[in-house]
């Protein structure tokens, strides 16, 4: 009955937000456009420095197209439809949290669902067209354990993404620069763009342990590759579980303590 | 120009009251040093050098390209299209000083904030740490400070431009990331103009953006004679006379429009 509500729900705001990116034609060039750029100047330079090599490393041309696809991904993945965790710090400077407390629905739904970007779905097919391509050309094996890997990646990755930008965003309860940290957050997110091994180890272990990202494209680009013995399969599920939960708390004790501005 | 003063002033101050939040910008700033460093030091494990770049000299062009191309994402293109939103252009255009006036009195002001706070701290700091060189002599120091200080009117065209089209299609937000990424890639902000085709690359030298960070760096390097080096100083103030007299006849077209909306 809940989950009915909530597919109702859910699919009334993608219409809404449907409507939004129709409405406004020349907003969703320009969207679409821009969220290409962005990735592209990183995908420049990392070609770049490919190409004078001819490698990186043990990691071929396509493996590293593959890995920066990837990435492109899910992050269009968690804009498209997670993006609204960075107005956090807004609404609860204008008192707008409010709105959502005193309606029925869980206010994470609500507050995800009033704006969707499905200008990033459009983004999201190019990446996907890279992504075939890279996968060709760095001989992914067409096999059920590749289609297995690649959903559990899909919603793990989204979940790990998305669970984190909630999280630092969430810190706006109580502090007033939550989201330059999480802004800065996702700056350090470059990191993991590029094949984790070609930074020192303290790096490494920093995206590994303490701010899995690692896990939002290289480990699991490592698995499709079988290029490592880490059970990513397994480690995958756990590290989406642990920054989902870890995200779902801070933002829920935030929410808690959450005054309006009284205004 | 006690006018000016002042409002360079204005703009320092309040960048200034915001410090707190420009510590996060900082660390932006250093990040992306980082991932460049570490990518560049890869490739200099197997070579000594790259098109007459040593590791060192890499380091170094690293380092002030991403400081110089992190002003990218600032600039007073966001707040000039919001005064259009908000109508507070109205106010604006009485003022007893010229808009463009003001604006550049501003964009100087937030210049100079750079400069002290992020340009000169961040790149002694990382040259000493990460081992860059210093600058090939006086001469080249002083001719690297004047392309910058020339680069800063090429991009206040730009930002006005950009703040421009805003007032026609409301989305500046997409429009500001186009307008950064894009030039991060096309003035050697992300990687040296040289990695790109040769044919590329050598229209991409002498167009614009190259002055903002190509040519600067290059000069610092001491990798353009002297000759070199003044004749593309030249060449950026041909281009800023040439955008400046552009972007005036289009602000006069676009600001009719504004009046002729109400505000």
């Amino acid at each position: 009955m809940r989950l009915r509500y909530y597919g109702r729900l859910w699919k009334a705001y993608m219409r809404i937000g449907l409507l939004t990116t129709t409405q406004y034609p020349a907003d969703t060039v320009i969207w679409i456009i821009s969220m290409l750029l962005r990735e592209a100047a990183g995908f420049v330079g990392i070609l770049a420095i490919a190409s004078v090599m001819g490698s990186l490393g043990a990691w071929s041309f396509y493996e590293i197209c593959l890995l920066f696809s990837m990435c492109a991904v899910i992050e269009a993945i968690s804009m498209a439809f997670f993006d609204n965790v960075w107005s956090i710090d807004s609404m609860i400077r204008r008192g707008e949290m409010d709105v959502y407390l005193v309606r029925p629905a869980s206010p994470f739904v609500q507050m995800v669902g009033n704006r969707m970007h499905f200008q990033a779905v459009l983004s999201m097919l190019v990446y996907i067209g890279i992504f075939l391509w890279s996968a060709r050309g760095a001989h992914v094996p067409l096999n059920l354990h590749t289609a297995f890997v690649l959903v559990e990646y899909v919603i793990c990755g989204t979940l790990i993404n998305s669970g984190i930008y909630t999280l630092f965003n969430s810190l706006n309860f109580w502090i007033v620069q939550g989201s330059d940290l999480a802004e800065f957050v996702q700056t350090c997110r470059e990191f993991v763009k590029y094949p984790l091994h070609v930074f020192p180890a303290f790096i490494q272990g920093f995206f590994t342990y303490i701010l899995p990202l690692g896990f939002i494209a290289y480990y699991p680009v490592l698995c499709l590759l079988g290029k490592t013995d880490m059970p990513v399969e397994i480690l995958l599920p756990a590290v989406a579980a642990f920054v989902a939960g870890a995200a779902s708390i801070v933002w829920r004790l935030g929410l808690k303590g959450y005054n309006s501005t009284g205004t | 120009m006690k006018k000016f003063y002042y409002l360079m002033r204005m703009a320092f101050m309040t960048k200034f009251a915001y410090i707190k939040a420009f510590w996060f910008n900082i660390f932006g700033t250093a990040v992306s040093i980082l991932i460049y460093y570490f990518l560049w030091k890869y490739v200099f494990r197997t070579r000594e050098e790259l098109n007459g770049f040593t590791a060192a000299q890499m380091t170094t062009y690293v380092i002030i390209s991403r400081v110089l191309s992190s002003q990218f994402s600032g600039g007073i293109d966001r707040e000039f299209s919001e005064w259009v939103y908000k109508g507070n252009i109205v106010v604006e255009l009485l003022r007893p000083v010229p808009l463009l006036y003001n604006l550049f009195g501003k964009r100087i002001g937030e210049f100079l904030f750079f400069l002290l706070f992020k340009g000169i701290p961040i790149s002694i700091l990382a040259t000493l740490i990460l081992g860059g060189t210093g600058p090939a002599g006086a001469g080249q120091l002083l001719l690297f400070g004047m392309s910058v200080l020339v680069s800063i009117v090429i991009l206040f065209w730009i930002e006005v431009t950009v703040g421009l089209i805003g007032f026609f299609t409301l989305n500046v937000w997409g429009l500001t990331f186009t307008k950064s990424a894009l030039l991060s890639i096309l003035s050697g902000g992300v990687v040296p103009l040289f990695l790109f085709p040769d044919e590329v690359a050598q229209v991409l030298n002498y167009m614009p953006f190259a002055g903002m960070v190509s040519v600067p760096a290059s000069i610092y390097l001491g990798k353009y004679d002297w000759n070199q080096a003044v004749q593309f100083i030249g060449l950026q103030i041909i281009w800023a006379i040439l955008l400046g007299l552009g972007v005036l006849a289009f602000y006069r077209f676009a600001i009719k429009k504004v009046v002729v909306q109400g505000g």
